[in-house]
């Protein structure tokens, strides 16, 4: 078996935290991990002279790689050792601009059109790993994209048993930084003897060769010493001070992208606090809630904020006193106002927005994959791009008589100028009757949207681990609670709320006078209130806060790759465990790997592990140095075993660690029975 | 609907309360309630061939330019009638749903 890294970054890009790349680490890392083999997949480029020196300093099979930004995944591609690397860096250069903006990706006719013959190349999309590569695209490659990047040992084996997908590799992703102080457990182990990218790319064709560890088990390495775990759920059993909480932490140390939450981390020490971190954990959710509720309305109170009404009037009024003036003047008309350009109104430019839209409906129902035969039942593509073409024509000829409009415009402008200069009789000033006309469709609409907004309304309901979680959106009733929402301590805002039922005057008022920058005015219109009751209906207790938070932290978890919890009977009574928690952590180890520290037998053993982890401390007689062994093995296993050979009684284990041993275990039996009885 | 008619060599806009009003009477208040009849109606008229027949100068230039704009409106009406109802329509249907 050959253990593989092929997604390695030694160069900081736009798209990356900054860091200073240090190839003594990568040195390192590659002899402390036994890697054989790594790729240098930097974000769109590739350094010549940076490889090469690396090249020339690993002992490892280094390929040269990139990371491609494309159609919004990313894409390694990874090139033979032998390529030339002029040209591989030439290919890679027109790659570059794509740094340049973090949005920015290429299309795949684009990338095609720069690597040409894809036989040259190991080509790895990120598959269950964001940013991922859909399956439409990864579909246009063929058969030149077999292999696809895991974020996770979980997916890495649904992957690796799922007939139809692609063969799953797991890497670092690493930024080799001179401060890095730990290296990840996060490589492939790939059955082949001599390592170059035809054997590469013929092993990674058969899912049978692939695994992540290097005896081909289901499990996967996660300690130094070569202790392997499931990629299902773990638990860490072993007495006090026998190194559980220190396994927990070296396991932490070695993988990215954990959650770990910590013995004790949710009680409440301080009552005061808690509640005010309760509250604030509230105040995250509800400004999410909030903002998607608000989204569009933000839209509009921008739009809005453009319009001005004053200036709008102001126009109109000058163009009908500047009438007046110029039918009274009739009779002193000189050569200059007589000719008819001397008033010419301007052409007022109406953008067809529907045409647009039509044109944009069109393109979906033509490009639709997912749909097409339910659209091809009533209407045939054929059909569909002679429209579209029409609609093109119409928009083009649209745009061109818009075109000409300016252009005029600017002509007349000028003229009128010219005349101007010329006579001294007064000239109509123009208004733009249609512009004025739509500012006020607007504002009157904004008043009909606002009003909506202040009605009481509930936004958001959800029941979360028992508890009610209600959101609603109201009116705002007084200046105080227009300073609560600016966040101000000081400031009455009374003169503000006081045009509070007249939506534009409001916003004018608060754009103009409360320092709020306009992109957040759209906050100040209402309320947004968050509760969250008990399932009686009351106000949440401080050992409910714990468990509502506890239950919060487990299910924010499934956004990780790996999730490690220590003791979690330490706050909490044994049927909130039984009937709430030890759920949750399966179905979190159905999908990443899950690792319990625990002395509780409602979730050590309730909960059915996958695997155990034993943890003994080991005093060096002689030396009296302190060091923790580390016994696994699957929980149906009767021996638990170390990597240096030595066994221990599972069973035991269990109801020591679970039970306080078989005597108190059958003692507390019997005591049970006799109160039943 | 007349909204801008000429009637015994005088030219006349139409007022909110459908009553005609001489055309140097005319305010912005009342332009603006032309241009929302010219736009959402579709039978709104004007007198136009017979602009000439205004014996008033001042009022032949006043009836003149504002019979010019809505005339023009009047052309774009669809257009003009089909953004107006796009407008925060996705906003207005989000937050007025009960």
């Amino acid at each position: 078996m050959k253990r593989i890294d092929l997604h390695i970054h030694t160069k900081p890009t736009k798209k990356d935290v900054s860091f200073t790349f240090s190839l003594d680490k990568l040195n390192e890392y590659v002899i402390d991990k036994k890697i054989d083999a790594i790729a240098i997949t930097n974000h769109n480029c590739f350094d010549k002279s940076q490889f090469i020196e690396i090249r020339n300093k690993l002992k490892c099979v280094v390929f040269p790689g990139v990371e491609i930004d494309i159609e919004s995944g990313h894409l390694l591609l990874i090139a033979k050792t032998d390529s030339d690397l002029t040209d591989f860096s030439n290919k890679c250069r027109s790659l570059e601009y794509l740094n340049d903006d973090i949005q920015s990706s290429i299309s795949f006719e684009g990338f095609r059109k720069i690597f040409t013959d894809l036989s040259h190349y190991l080509l790895i999309p990120h598959y269950k790993k964001n940013p991922s590569i859909s399956d439409e695209i990864i579909a246009k490659f063929g058969t030149d994209i077999f292999v696809g990047e895991v974020s996770n040992q979980k997916k890495f084996t649904v992957q690796l048993k799922s007939p139809n997908e692609l063969t799953p590799v797991m890497f670092s992703d690493i930024r080799v930084s001179e401060d890095l102080n730990s290296f990840p457990f996060k490589q492939t182990h790939v059955q082949l003897e001599e390592i170059n990218l035809n054997s590469l790319k013929y092993a990674l064709g058969d899912k049978s060769k692939v695994s992540l560890s290097n005896n081909h088990s289901a499990l996967f390495q996660i300690l130094d010493d070569g202790t392997l775990a499931s990629d299902g759920l773990n638990v860490i059993l072993g007495k006090r001070s026998s190194g559980k909480t220190y396994t927990l932490k070296r396991i932490c140390k070695s993988f990215i992208n954990i959650k770990h939450i910590a013995q004790f981390s949710l009680l409440e020490a301080d009552e005061e606090k808690a509640k005010k971190d309760f509250e604030e954990k509230i105040n995250l959710k509800k400004s999410n809630i909030a903002e998607e509720y608000l989204e569009e309305f933000r839209v509009v109170v921008n739009d809005c904020l453009k319009i001005d009404n004053d200036k709008d009037n102001k126009n109109l009024e000058e163009y009908l006193s500047s009438l007046m003036n110029f039918a009274k003047h009739t009779y002193e008309a000189d050569i200059y106002s007589k000719a008819n350009v001397y008033n010419e109104s301007s052409y007022n430019l109406v953008r067809d927005v529907e045409l647009v839209q039509i044109a944009d409906s069109v393109s979906t129902l033509i490009n639709t994959i997912k749909h097409k035969t339910l659209i091809q039942k009533y209407i045939s593509d054929e059909i569909l791009i002679k429209l579209h073409k029409d609609i093109a024509k119409m928009i083009d000829d649209h745009n061109y008589d818009l075109l000409i409009k300016e252009k005029t415009n600017a002509i007349v402008v000028e003229l009128k100028r010219l005349l101007r200069s010329k006579s001294s009789v007064p000239q109509i000033e123009d208004c733009d009757f249609i512009s004025t006309y739509m500012n006020r469709v607007k504002l009157d609409k904004f008043s009909l949207i606002v009003e909506a907004i202040k009605a009481e309304k509930i936004i958001y309901t959800e029941e979360k681990y028992g508890y009610n979680v209600e959101v609603k959106c109201r009116n705002i009733t007084s200046p105080g609670e227009l300073r609560e929402i600016i966040r101000r301590s000081s400031g009455d805002f009374k003169g503000q709320f006081a045009s509070y039922n007249s939506p534009y005057s409001y916003l004018k008022s608060i754009s103009e006078k409360t320092g709020v920058p306009n992109s957040e005015a759209y906050k100040l219109f209402c309320v947004i209130d968050y509760k969250v009751k008990n399932s009686y209906g009351f106000d949440v207790s401080g050992g409910e806060r714990a468990e509502f938070n506890l239950l919060s932290e487990l299910s924010d978890s499934f956004k990780y790759d790996m999730v490690l919890i220590d003791e979690p009977e330490s706050s909490f009574d044994n049927m909130f465990l039984r009937n709430n928690v030890n759920q949750i952590i399966k179905d979190l180890s159905d999908k990443l790997p899950v690792f319990v520290v625990t002395h509780s037998s409602t979730v050590g053993a309730s909960i059915k592990p996958d695997h155990i982890l034993y943890t003994e401390r080991v005093i060096d007689e002689e030396s009296m140095n302190v060091s923790f062994k580390v016994y696994g093995g699957y929980a149906s296993d009767k021996k638990l075993k170390s990597m240096t050979g030595d066994e221990i009684d599972n069973y035991t284990i269990l109801v020591d660690s679970l039970e306080a041993g078989e005597e108190a275990y059958k003692e507390r039996r019997k005591m049970y029975e006799n109160i039943k009885n | 609907m007349k909204i801008l008619k000429i009637d015994d060599k005088k030219g006349y806009f139409i007022k909110k309360n459908s009553k005609y009003e001489v055309i140097e009477k005319i305010t912005k208040e009342d332009i603006y309630a032309l241009i929302e009849c010219v736009i959402d109606k579709d039978e709104s008229e004007f007198d136009d061939s017979s602009v000439n027949e205004i014996v008033n100068p001042a009022q032949r230039i006043i009836y003149e330019s504002i019979y010019s704009k809505l005339l023009e409106i009047k052309s774009q009406r669809k257009t003009i009638l089909s953004n107006k109802d796009k407008v925060y329509s996705a906003a207005l249907e989000k937050y007025s749903e009960k």
